[in-house]
């Protein structure tokens, strides 16, 4: 090869570089728009997000309303939860009870989900990984945490946003007296 | 060219790294909720770095871990806490500042990587790449991609100003944050160690002055950070063994079926190639020391990224996958292709032929 040759293929190699950059780019924008379920731009933004909000505003009040019976001191959500953070500045802070959420190594007794002092939330939301998370519609919570105490679990409460996308159930222990006040909807 | 013209350019660059920033703040923040939906991860993240800040201990009742929780080291909460405190303790202020860190660390990676492809021009095409859905989603998640993309970025900047040790400290501090850069630190020390074996003259250099001052201080931090979370684990030995333990046997479920269809392992073994063929090509152009000193530990480091993303097979590693390490790869081509055009170039105008290795001792 000549030396003009060699240098003339070299900068074809750096040309073809650059064009594999903006198709690299283009790919990334086509096939990277969708990670798992959800979907960049989504076109329900902006309904999901004041759902969303409603969602945080409504579990916010619940908390704050057991937490004001005397009866209820400590408030279990399971690993699936996704709103605890959004109000967890106010309810982590409350002296009368505690929120607490399990993690994949920091899980729940059993025992202490049936005290008649606790309530168990389970939420049903749009997840990345799993699409629609789903609550059981009526009954006993069947699934996660609460599997292994189910039957012992029944709803006090519920609450689902208007279109549906966001919504949580409170349960307890079905042999506790009934708490003083009923729950707000 | 004159300096008008170098000063006008640098502007013209400051300004595109700052239109960058604002583009990734902007479109992950008009993104935040639905890409990704609300995650049920963000809570094992944020929770400690709450109670961090609220509380000032690292034993996050919150999420059921009065004794602490070890399944990950303890940066990233300490890092998200200190915004925490210095703002406010919301989700909101967590969310803002990963956009922000995932932004800082887009426009040091299109800085650092405009110096290892000799070529700011291609740097900006890159960014489209760079700009994308996956920079969005990690923007938009409690996690510590973000933070990861950002000690990758200052290493590669550091590394392009021949800052080897501050490097390498970056590094080494990354894995207090998580363990996805443990790979590139391990390739980037060997490369640092082959060379310095090789040639006592590179990469290492003399320093003084502050830059003597800034090596010791950063070097002096890493390790005080290090024997803080050694001690930290050390006093709840039995409890880091319980949750790493988790951790074990979650990335075990690895199987040479799942490698050899996974196209994350796919991507890896293509890249490896692509350097391979970057150095003989180097090496035969007569620039294989530019090629080793200046180029090849970035692309160790980006293949020690793509290493882990494979292994770890997490979505929320697709950043790494599909954004990171393929503009740092394509950077280090490009890089490779320029010092050998303008290798070429020089000897032909000086001698009147092209370069080999023996000529050139590379």
């Amino acid at each position: 090869m000549t030396d003009a040759g060699g240098t003339r293929l070299w900068e074809r190699m750096r040309f073809a570089l650059l064009v594999a950059a903006l198709l690299l780019g283009v790919h990334s924008w086509v096939f990277g728009r969708w990670v798992g379920t959800s979907r960049i731009f989504n076109s329900r933004h902006k309904v999901l997000m004041v759902e969303f909000a409603d969602f945080e505003a409504a579990l916010q009040s619940q908390v704050r309303f057991l937490c004001a019976t005397n009866s209820v001191h400590h408030i279990y959500f399971d690993q699936n939860d996704v709103a605890l953070i959004g109000i967890l500045d106010e309810a982590g802070r409350n002296p009368r009870c505690r929120v607490v959420r399990e993690s994949p190594v920091t899980l729940l007794p059993a025992d202490a989900l049936e005290q008649c002092s606790a309530v168990v939330v389970k939420e049903s939301y749009w997840s990345q990984a799993f699409g629609r998370v789903e609550l059981p519609d009526s009954g006993a919570a069947s699934s996660g945490m609460v599997s292994s105490v189910s039957s012992l679990l029944s709803p006090i409460s519920r609450w689902r946003s208007p279109a549906g996308d966001f919504g949580f159930n409170i349960y307890r222990n079905t042999s506790c007296n009934p708490l003083v006040q009923r729950l707000a909807p | 060219m004159t300096n008008s013209k170098v000063g006008r350019r640098n502007l013209l660059y400051g300004l595109f790294l700052v239109v960058s920033f604002v583009t990734v703040l902007l479109l992950a923040t008009a993104n935040r909720g639905t890409f990704p939906f609300a995650s049920d991860d963000d809570a094992s993240f944020f929770i400690p770095a709450w109670n961090l800040a609220v509380f000032g201990n690292l034993n996050p009742v919150a999420l059921n871990a009065p004794d602490g929780i070890y399944w990950v080291p303890h940066g990233f909460y300490v890092w998200i806490a200190f915004f925490l405190r210095l703002i406010n303790t919301t989700k909101g202020v967590a969310l803002a500042v990963s956009a922000a860190t995932i932004a800082t660390a887009v426009v040091l990676l299109l800085a650092g990587l405009a110096r290892v492809a000799y070529s700011r021009g291609f740097t900006i095409a890159c960014a489209i790449l760079l700009v994308s859905p996956p920079t969005f989603f990690a923007g938009n998640t409690i996690r510590m991609e973000g933070l990861i993309v950002l000690l990758y970025a200052a290493a590669i900047w550091l590394h392009t100003c021949k800052r080897y040790t501050l490097a390498l400290s970056m590094l080494t501090l990354s894995l207090l944050v998580h363990p996805a850069l443990g790979v590139s630190l391990g390739l980037y020390a060997l490369s640092l160690t082959a060379l310095a074996i090789r040639d006592d003259s590179a990469p290492a250099r003399r320093l003084t002055g502050f830059a003597a001052a800034s090596n010791v201080v950063v070097v002096l931090s890493v390790v005080l950070a290090f024997a803080a979370e050694l001690v930290l684990i050390a006093s709840h030995r039995q409890i880091f063994h319980t949750h790493m333990g988790y951790q074990v046997r979650r990335k075990a479920a690895f199987t040479v079926t799942n490698a050899l269809f996974n196209r994350r392992w796919l991507a890896l073994i293509a890249e490896i190639l692509i350097m391979a063929t970057l150095a003989v090509a180097a090496r035969y152009a007569g620039v294989g020391r530019r090629f080793l000193t200046e180029i090849a530990p970035v692309g160790l480091m980006a293949l020690g990224l793509q290493a882990y993303a494979a292994f770890g097979r997490e979505m929320a590693y697709e950043i790494y996958h599909a954004s990171i390490v393929p503009v740092s790869i394509l950077c280090v081509a490009y890089g490779t292709t320029s010092l050998i055009l303008q290798e070429r170039k020089f000897t032909v105008a000086q001698n009147g032929y092209a370069p080999t290795p023996a000529a050139n001792g590379g």
